[in-house]
């Protein structure tokens, strides 16, 4: 089997609140050819409401640093939240063409003794499941099947948008994460508005946050219209509002409690690794999916 | 309430294109972006408006409502535009020109706080808890180690974002809430 190697950028809130996810992430991607090593000392990307909302350089510069390290190691970066892959990729697009910006980021870098060469590339892990692995590598990887069960997929903004930058789907009309569910049997089922906001971005769940679960509801109230078993998404922060804004929506007396998955944790789960490393962590329970569908508590 | 035009004033729209929103002179008024955004109809956040209102100069009228800070960032007015305004462009513009006034939500300034001394956005003591308790490998991330935050802390030292983002010397994180991260 060819094996490739990556530079795994992991941001802050998949180590630092769903390490779960991590393990699912480190566990399945070797299976599939794909080995991912550490970042070290790489910190946040940094986020669109903070730094890039007040000073483009000051986002740009912090991006840039991270870069660098997966430029060190001489290996592509694979993101694996969409807010992490949006900065990070976006910053490695503008600094790639803008000279200007490249030699100011740079002065400042050096003062660390960094430097943003320009020489990687960033991606998502859906691309690198969809595009670099392969549809039909993952069906012949899982021990168990799916087969008639139904999910929701939510690609989430910034995996999608701006497309003319990130260029990693269909903006109107994506599909590689409907076809990785589908390779584990499950179907994807059409919801109204399937491409729009979970409501989290942005600043919006610490700006504001009863508007985060106005919009969270009127997501899940289309969600909910398909009937679904599961929520799947490939974004940490897509999946905590699912998870925890459902919570805070049955705390208001709302009938919400659709079980919420990273998409690695359903892949792990197919190939039969064990549930407590890979899908412990979540506030929206999940075990009675994965006890009556893949038989383990 | 009486809104006086002054045409005169292109004070804020020059801002606007010089910290990222250049094409907001291209809108046309048409309302795409506003029919898919998801803040539109439960906030105060109305894009098409907000666009014009820029070119109109109408300073107060934007940040008195504070309400760009309700754009989720979710660019899909930015997609859409088929004047290709880059209207999500035009929010993180007027976001900048807003921290210059010193108008900034605390959550951001948290969120900045616990990156400049935590090297993460979120509280990483809580996160080590959660990583022993499904054994996950050792943390290597800036969070493991000072020299990396010091690092952090030296570039945005470097940068407005420090005095913007009223960076304090001593912090202790607030809440181990996720308030963050896109
Ligand atoms: S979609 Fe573009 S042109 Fe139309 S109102 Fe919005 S910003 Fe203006
Ligand atoms: S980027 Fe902001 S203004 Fe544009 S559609 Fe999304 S929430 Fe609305």
């Amino acid at each position: 089997m060819a094996v490739t190697n990556y530079a795994l950028y992991t941001g802050c809130i998949i180590p630092l609140r769903y390490p779960d996810i991590e393990n699912s992430i480190r566990e399945t991607m070797p299976l599939l050819g794909a080995n991912v090593y550490d970042m070290v000392g790489a910190g946040c990307c940094p986020p669109g409401g903070a730094f890039w909302s007040v000073d483009e350089i000051s986002g740009l510069i912090q991006s840039a640093r991270n870069i660098s390290i997966a430029e060190f190691m001489e290996k592509d970066l694979v993101a694996v939240c969409n807010g992490c892959f949006c900065y990070l990729k976006n910053t490695n697009m503008m600094l790639k063409s803008d000279k200007e910006k490249r030699e100011k980021v740079n002065t400042i870098l050096n003062n660390v003794g960094r430097k943003y060469q320009g020489t990687i590339s960033v991606y998502h892990l859906v691309e690198i499941l969809h595009d670099h692995i392969g549809i039909e590598k993952i069906k012949n990887s899982i021990k168990l099947n799916l087969d008639g069960v139904k999910a929701a997929v939510h690609y989430g903004c910034h995996l999608l948008r701006p497309s003319d930058h990130l260029m990693a789907e269909n903006p109107e009309k994506p599909h590689k994460l409907d076809a990785l569910v589908e390779a584990l049997g499950l179907e994807s089922v059409y919801y109204p508005k399937k491409l729009s906001c979970c409501g989290a971005g942005g600043g919006m769940r610490g700006n504001n946050p009863e508007v985060t679960l106005k919009i969270l509801e009127k997501k899940l109230m289309n969600i909910k219209y398909s009937e679904p078993d599961c929520i799947v998404t490939a974004c940490p922060f897509c999946f905590l509002q699912f998870d925890l804004g459902q919570k805070g929506l049955r705390e208001k007396g709302e009938d919400f409690c659709i079980p919420v998955f990273y998409y690695n944790q359903l892949l792990g789960l197919s190939m039969g690794l064990p549930k407590n490393r890979i899908a412990v962590l979540s506030e929206t329970p999940r075990d009675g999916f994965i006890k009556k569908y893949y038989g383990v508590e | 309430m009486k809104i006086i035009l002054n045409n005169n004033n292109k004070e804020l729209v020059n801002k606007v294109m010089e910290y990222g929103g250049k094409r907001v002179y291209e809108c046309f008024q048409c309302g795409m972006c506003a029919s898919g955004c998801p803040v539109a109809s439960d906030t105060e956040h109305k894009i098409k408006r907000t666009m014009h209102q820029v070119t109109l100069g109408l300073e107060e009228q934007i940040m008195d409502k504070k309400a760009i800070w309700l754009c989720t960032t979710c660019f899909m007015c930015l997609e859409r535009c088929p004047q290709n305004a880059e209207p999500t462009e035009v929010v993180f513009a007027l976001r900048r020109v807003s921290a210059e006034n010193g108008i900034i939500p605390e959550a951001q300034i948290e969120v900045a706080n616990n990156i400049y001394h935590l090297g993460h956005a979120v509280t990483v003591e809580k996160g080590i808890k959660l990583r022993n308790k499904v054994n996950a490998p050792l943390l290597k991330t800036a969070g493991s180690d000072k020299k990396y935050i010091d690092e952090i802390q030296k570039l945005i030292d470097s940068t407005h974002s420090y005095s913007l983002l009223r960076i304090e010397k001593d912090w202790k994180p607030k809440r181990d809430d996720v308030i963050g991260c896109d």
